[in-house]
């Protein structure tokens, strides 16, 4: 059994942990506990962010109850956003450095944002029917966003039929690279167009155009989609290390299975 | 008739989630299993060369 000081034993960890003991112990505290802590709060603050929606933020008047959908809406959106945003970094970095490490990230977040984009068009279809009496409209903001749901669908596909490979991480990091030109699109087009969709609730360096009480259950759901967008993140990058882990291992088994036959042998 | 799409709604979300989540979980099991036994194929391989 080791102790948390000595967990960080090795590499760039290990460094901090000598130089700074109680650092040391932070670390490895973080590393052995940090995921599951990280479960609890999530866990704590989804619970809050339905408190915050039903019983704290107050019924809008013309909506009616139908505007708390809102409360999820809103940061579903906002995760897809972070999470398209990290696929672009991951790609350029990964074409920077051609480091596996930032091709799983961006992979990762792709598939992230799917799911998460997935929930956005079919929250905002519902809102949609209950307020405008209509399941889809060919909105701008609307249209966009299928076409940012259409671009990581394709990533995903892409991804899967290349494999594990370099040319194929090379050409997903384009495709993420590109792709995502739609995601600043989709967020101005209540600006540049005039849309069904209502207005940004929260403009990039403008005024809330909300209540303060709305604005406080907004935010408690923004910290809480943003702590399972940090968990999920952690749980599927992990799952892909150990899926290519396990391809690994594979082909060392094949090779090792050769070598016992003689083939490919000198 | 919002309350009701209010409800769906919520509900879709989370259990999307939860599904998402339990997902995830069952391709985690699925791998570290698949891991254990290729790394016990690849130890079983490797025993008699040495």
């Amino acid at each position: 059994m080791q102790s948390a000081i000595q967990k960080p034993a090795n590499g760039r960890l290990g460094g901090i942990a000598r130089r700074a003991p109680a650092l040391g112990v932070a670390l490895g505290w973080l590393r052995r506990y940090g995921e599951l802590a990280l479960l609890g709060v999530t866990t704590l603050a989804m619970l809050l962010t339905i408190w915050a929606a039903f019983v704290y933020a107050p019924t809008e008047l013309i909506e009616g109850p139908v505007q708390r959908i809102f409360y999820v809406h809103v940061p579903l959106a906002w995760i897809s956003y972070l999470a398209f945003f990290f696929v672009l970094l991951g790609s350029v970095v990964y074409l920077w450095r051609r480091d596996e490490r930032w091709d799983t990230f961006a992979r990762v977040n792709a598939e992230i944002g799917v799911v998460f984009t997935t929930l956005v068009l079919i929250s905002g279809s519902l809102w949609g029917r209950a307020f405008w009496g209509a399941w889809w409209v060919w909105d701008e903001r609307l249209t966009t966003s299928l076409l940012m749901w259409f671009i990581y669908v394709g990533y995903l596909a892409l991804r899967s039929y290349t494999g594990r490979t370099a040319q194929g991480a090379r050409a997903a990091a384009v495709v993420g690279i590109l792709g995502f030109v739609v995601t600043p699109i989709n967020y101005m087009s209540v600006k540049w167009w005039r849309t069904l969709h209502p207005d940004q609730v929260l403009p990039l360096g403008g005024t809330p155009q909300l209540p303060a009480s709305m604005i406080v259950a907004l935010m408690i759901s923004l910290a809480a989609f943003t702590l399972l967008y940090a968990l999920l993140t952690i749980e599927v990058y992990k799952l892909e290390r150990a899926q290519a882990e396990a391809e690994r291992l594979r082909i060392q088994v094949e090779l090792a299975g050769q070598d016992a036959m003689g083939i490919g042998g000198e | 008739m919002g309350v009701n799409f209010l409800i769906i709604t919520y509900a879709i979300v989370w259990l999307g989630l939860m599904a998402y989540l339990g997902w995830i979980t069952l391709r985690m099991r699925g791998v570290r299993a698949d891991v254990e036994a290729t790394r016990e194929l690849l130890n079983e391989r490797e025993r008699p060369a040495k």
